[in-house]
């Protein structure tokens, strides 16, 4: 009997701490993720408490904001954005990553099989979130197991499998690039999805500037 | 006689929220020996099955040093269903860093699900998986948290699809299905055991419980005729209301995995050293993978929602992988069972 209280109490006492108490964290990004040196980068946040905005390295303006808002920083090279919500009973801390010039990444996602085209294919923006707008290609490679067609804009590459394509050298990385791997003679879209692990890539190599 | 009629007690040990990629995944890379028995991590950089996908960036499995993480991971039913990201019917494993940037907020280069340990982490797991028996199929029962799991573990069944404070209803508890039997049994605590929840406290108060500290001086002074031929060893867990002089050593993040190794360590210590030894099994699993990655999907298993059970919609497949280690005399060194299991 006493345990039965004590598990009622442990249920009902969070709750009661939770509405007048706690802080909480329900928004914090930091745009885009992948940019050049000397960007602004977008940082969004939204808590519940004292609201401090810091990072690493330090950049300039971060301290004490708002509970919700919205800012520009600048970033030189590789930062770690932090939030910080503090109230009466509990500190909550996040983090949003932004690389600066990395040599490359890979981009992709879960594909679809479309019988009736007999070929996997993949739509991936990438957008404000993910790339500055002065991130230019320097590379592509294709890692997925079987040859791909990527395409980008009016530019369009067949790109065997692990080999790699200048045909997007110095094209914005921002943009809606497409991927498709056609079916094998004779292949269902259940075997070609098994052979992909459902997921189709590709890395793109980077460069800032001209 | 067969060699499991020569075991005379086998020895349980749950602990919590980590996969098997995450932790024994290493087993399979070439600097860590490269055992290709093993179905763990293989061609990181570019084998489809281990990249994560977050808003159409690809994320994969990086090496991590054992350490606090800044949050626990999704583990909820729901969040594990992002994590296994079903596709035409088939779960891709590819949504670990979305369940994890929706549950934290937090958008890192290194997502912390996608970490995975190595040896000098993971010591003593290591030296029981180069001279015992891994096992890299053994599933959680269910996709979902640890009380589901814990219980599906202890009576064959879940009535409980969630994790809270709560008296679990239940039927066939593990230890009265034993004694029912006439097996000898024994459950060993660090503290607050999980049992209270199940709300049946002759067990607990009855002499079948015993503090972790009694383990040795147990084995030591046990008589043939009361040795028990089944024991449970529970950690302490991190979550637990009070600590009774124990540090939590369950494995469940956010606190590190090392005070569980060092938890293994005495119990298998304690075990070996006895003369009884020879007669034992231990098996050391984890009640479910706590958020962690994991590139095998779970095994296709309609689980019906038991009678009196406290939700709906019944479990179409197991949960995660989760580490499995199986040690006694009566295992060969440095091998691998890959037949599918879970904790029932």
């Amino acid at each position: 009997m006493r345990t039965q209280l004590f598990v009622a109490l442990r249920s009902v006492v969070p709750a009661v701490v939770l509405c007048v108490g706690c802080a909480s964290i329900d928004a914090f990004s930091a745009n885009p993720r992948t940019a050049c040196a000397g960007d602004a980068v977008t940082v969004t946040w939204a808590a519940v408490g004292d609201v401090t905005i810091g990072s690493e390295p330090a950049v300039a303006d971060i301290g004490p904001k708002a509970s919700a808002g919205s800012q520009k920083f600048v970033v030189e090279r590789d930062t770690r954005f932090t939030l910080k919500a503090s109230r009466l009973f509990s500190c909550k801390r996040t983090e949003a990553d932004v690389v600066v010039a990395p040599p490359g990444r890979e981009y992709g996602g879960v594909a679809a099989c479309s019988t009736a085209e007999r070929a996997i294919a993949l739509t991936v923006p990438l957008g404000e979130r993910q790339v500055s707008s002065a991130l230019k290609v320097s590379s592509v490679t294709n890692g997925n197991p079987r040859p791909i067609v990527l395409a980008k804009g009016n530019v369009r590459a067949t790109i065997p499998a692990g080999g790699r394509s200048a045909a997007f050298d110095r094209e914005p990385v921002a943009g809606t690039w497409t991927l498709r791997a056609d079916l094998a003679a004779g292949e269902s879209c259940d075997d070609a999805l098994r052979a992909v692990a459902s997921r189709l890539t590709f890395r793109v190599g980077f460069g800032c500037g001209e | 006689m067969a060699a499991l009629d020569q075991i005379k007690t086998i020895v349980v040990v749950i602990m919590e929220n980590r996969s098997f990629d995450h932790v024994l995944g290493y087993l399979s890379l070439p600097r860590y020996g490269g055992r290709t028995d093993v179905d763990g991590l293989v061609n990181l950089d570019t084998d489809p099955r281990f990249a994560s996908e977050y808003d159409h960036q690809i994320y994969r499995p990086f090496p991590m040093a054992d350490g606090p993480l800044l949050h626990d991971l999704p583990h909820s039913r729901r969040e594990i269903a992002v994590q296994l990201a079903v596709s035409g019917g088939t779960p891709t494993m590819s949504g670990f860093v979305r369940a994890y940037v929706e549950a934290s907020h937090s958008i890192v280069e290194q997502p912390p699900p996608l970490g995975y340990l190595t040896p000098d982490s993971v010591f003593m797991s290591d030296f029981l998986a180069r001279n015992y028996l891994v096992c890299d199929h053994w599933f959680a029962p269910l996709p979902t948290d640890t009380q589901p799991n814990r219980v599906m573990a202890f009576t064959g069944s879940a009535t409980v699809d969630d994790t809270k404070s709560r008296i679990i209803p239940h039927r066939n508890l593990v230890f009265d299905w034993l004694t029912r039997r006439g097996v000898r049994w024994r459950a060993y605590h660090c503290g607050f055991s999980f049992f209270p929840l199940f709300g049946e406290f002759d067990h607990i108060l009855g002499g079948n419980f015993h503090s972790m500290r009694q383990l040795a001086s147990d084995i030591a002074s046990d008589d043939d005729d009361e040795v028990p031929q089944v024991i449970f060893v529970e950690p302490e867990y991190g979550d637990s209301p009070v600590h009774f002089g124990f540090s939590p050593n369950d494995n469940h993040p956010p606190d590190p995995i090392g005070p569980g190794e060092h938890f293994l360590r005495d119990i298998y210590t304690a075990l070996s050293s006895s003369p009884r030894w020879a007669q034992t099994m231990l098996v050391v699993i984890h009640d479910e993978h706590g958020g962690f990655f994991d590139h095998v999907a779970p095994l296709p298993v309609k689980i019906p929602v038991p009678a009196g059970a406290l939700y709906q919609e019944p479990f179409v497949t197991t949960g995660v992988r989760v580490p499995a280690l199986i040690a006694s005399p009566f295992v060969r060194g440095g091998t691998c069972y890959r037949g599918n299991l879970d904790h029932t």
